[in-house]
């Protein structure tokens, strides 16, 4: 099986599973429906009543006016309608047809709430991943060359703690000490500080990449040790192969040994992770994003289920499954160009 | 000769009316109304209980109607004798207090049974006793309730009579009505679905006041089947007495179309791909075997 065969197969199977996600998507946020015997439109119509009085007149018509506006069947409908719900919804997600919010943000376009929100979270964990990964590789690449030095034991101690530690509870204690105790960010949160404002664009910028700095260096600590301890194991496990005897004997010096021949090697395990986490930048964070109150993808997630509002769930869910099965695809196919070897 | 195409002109005109007369005749009466044809409608009744989260089950009961034997009075009207009953099956007598059981839950035994149709008077609907499940509210369906569906202007009359009407003494949009199928014991069937809110009060007949508040509305869910006019499942969904009520009543048996026909064809395609895919693994098996042969 050539590559061309290869890529067809990948991309087959991904479409197989994107589709058995979808369905699992569409299962899973109308489970507790099914489940309590609640019907959302009932929900969402009391929601929207309350403060009045449910009047039956007003509630009637309310009620059949959203049941008609978002097309949506009764828990105790049968199964034609319920077929004919799923095959619309497949069909839209498969054409990126989203559709309209009915809760949350009432009427606007899904594709629209989520275009607005995924460049705060590229803003916040594109750097934050890539200066994880840089930081990451290199003190690997350092350590695992010299494994059990003074400098290897030091750095694996600090780095199993950070590694250790869970991403939230870091956050809070970093939260904690630069906004309550030592003031440096305002401890609101968000993407501007009350005291620079909103008027300047290139201002408004510096003020959001100035509120990002936290959140991104609570990531940075917790995300670098990850790609250490991979980057080491890998390079560890290629400084003991024969091509590196090789290149030793053949009198060449140990940075040569170590960034042409060992580094290109181990960096492959290492690669497949970059495209992956690359693909995590787009879906968000969401504790991190709640616990700074940034108003990225995966705050809006949060959102969506605290609110019940589940075509933005199920939107915001298929493009995080879509995201990561591409990324898959990607990762898998570029193996074959960063590795030679690597037949199908 | 002259005689002889008369004779065949004679027979063939009588060919064509018989051939004619049905596909004329289709849609002027009830196609569920058959002699012989009998229905069975399970129901129940669960009460929704907040304190604890979960539906507690009241009562189980079935309802039956064999129609007995058909005779046409004239073109209009339709003798139908029948034996229909309510049989109250279970009763968890413990959610009841004694005089709520007595009351309430009441078998209907009914031996057989003379009514009347009238296609003129009775032209879509035909109603041989209404139900009430000891509650003191008149509901819109009941289990022996029949559609002449295959009459002309059908579905304009259920929309007029049922998805429009008075809510709190205003006439209103109340419900939708789709087109669409579902499965009934086993059987794909093309259905009328209706979703239907009515205020509770607006039904009300003979409860006690208190125990029906202003704002309660009842949820009703029906199916009708689009070929026999026949009540296939209704659900009435009713806040009473502060509690949420729960009332099902479901098609359960029939003669008048073949039972799992779409299980059976679900089963047999499944059986025919491990079929299928049994013989193609087989066969590769030999060719591979020629092969190592080879």
């Amino acid at each position: 099986m050539g590559l061309r065969e290869y890529t067809i197969r990948r991309i087959i199977t991904g479409t197989i599973t994107l589709l058995v996600v979808m369905i699992f998507n569409w299962v899973l946020f109308r489970l507790p429906s099914f489940v309590t015997g609640v019907d959302p439109s009932w929900y969402y119509v009391l929601s929207r009543l309350v403060g009045g009085s449910v009047e039956p007149r007003r509630f009637i018509a309310e009620l059949l006016a959203f049941k008609t506006r978002w097309k949506l069947p009764s828990l105790y409908a049968p199964i034609g309608l319920w077929i004919d719900h799923i095959v619309i919804y497949i069909k839209n997600m498969f054409t990126f047809n989203l559709g309209e919010d009915m809760f949350l943000y009432e009427g606007r376009k899904i594709a629209d709430i989520l275009a607005a929100r995924i460049p705060v979270s590229v803003f916040l964990i594109l750097p934050a991943t890539v200066i994880s990964i840089v930081i990451g590789i290199m003190i690997g690449a350092k350590i695992g060359a010299h494994p059990g030095s003074r400098m290897d034991i030091t750095l694996m101690s600090i780095a199993l703690m950070l590694f250790s530690i869970p991403t939230f509870w870091l956050q809070v204690l970093f939260k904690i000490a630069f906004t309550v105790e030592w003031r440096v960010w305002p401890p609101t949160g968000g993407l501007s500080s009350l005291e620079l404002g909103v008027g300047d664009p290139l201002i408004y910028f510096l003020d959001a990449f100035y509120m990002l700095m936290l959140p991104i260096m609570t990531l940075v600590l917790a995300g670098f040790a990850g790609w250490m301890l991979l980057m080491r194991s890998s390079l560890m496990e290629v400084m003991g192969e024969d091509y590196i005897l090789t290149a030793r004997a053949k009198g060449l010096d140990e940075a040569t040994v170590l960034y042409k021949h060992a580094f290109r090697n181990a960096i492959l395990p290492v690669a497949t992770g970059v495209i992956l986490a690359l693909a995590g930048v787009w879906t968000g964070a969401v504790i991190t994003e709640t616990i700074f109150v940034i108003p990225g993808v995966g705050y809006l997630l949060l959102q969506a289920i605290i609110q019940l509002d589940y075509p933005l769930c199920e939107a915001t869910f298929y493009f995080i499954a879509l995201t990561t099965i591409v990324a898959n695809i990607i990762a898998d196919i570029s193996y074959a160009f960063l590795d030679p070897r690597v037949k199908y | 000769m002259k005689n002889k195409n008369l004779y065949a002109g004679i027979l063939i005109l009588i060919f064509v009316f018989q051939l004619v007369v049905p596909i004329l005749s289709e849609g002027s009466s009830y196609p569920a109304i058959e002699e012989g044809a009998f229905y069975k409608w399970i129901a129940f009744l669960r009460v929704y209980d907040p304190s604890v989260g979960k539906y507690e089950k009241y009562w189980e009961a079935m309802h039956y109607l064999r129609i007995l034997n058909l005779e046409e009075i004239n073109d209009v009207t339709l003798k139908i004798r029948v034996a229909y009953s309510t049989i109250y099956e279970k009763v968890f007598n413990s959610k009841y207090t004694t005089e709520d059981t007595t009351d309430r839950t009441v078998n209907h035994r009914c031996g057989s049974m003379v009514f009347t149709l009238q296609t003129m008077v009775n032209k879509y609907e035909y109603v041989f006793a209404e139900e009430n499940w000891g509650f003191g509210l008149r509901f819109p369906f009941h289990p022996f309730m029949f559609f002449n569906v295959k009459e002309h202007g059908f579905k304009q009359y259920f929309e007029s009579n049922y998805i429009i009407g008075p809510v709190a003494g205003e006439i209103m949009e109340r419900g939708v009505l789709f087109e669409t199928w579902d499965i009934i014991m086993g059987t794909k069937r093309d259905v009328y679905y209706a979703e239907i809110y009515l205020r509770t009060l607006d039904m009300n007949v003979s409860e006690h006041g208190t125990s029906v508040s202003e704002s309660s509305i009842t949820e009703t869910n029906v199916e009708i089947d689009k070929q026999l006019g026949i009540i296939l499942k209704i659900r009435y969904f009713i806040d009473f007495a502060d509690k949420m009520f729960e009332l099902i009543i479901e098609l359960a048996d029939t003669n008048m179309f073949i039972k799992h026909k779409f299980t059976i064809t679900m089963i047999s395609f499944i059986i025919g791909l491990i079929i299928i895919w049994a013989v193609i693994r087989y066969y590769r098996g030999i060719k591979r075997r020629r092969l190592i042969r080879i």
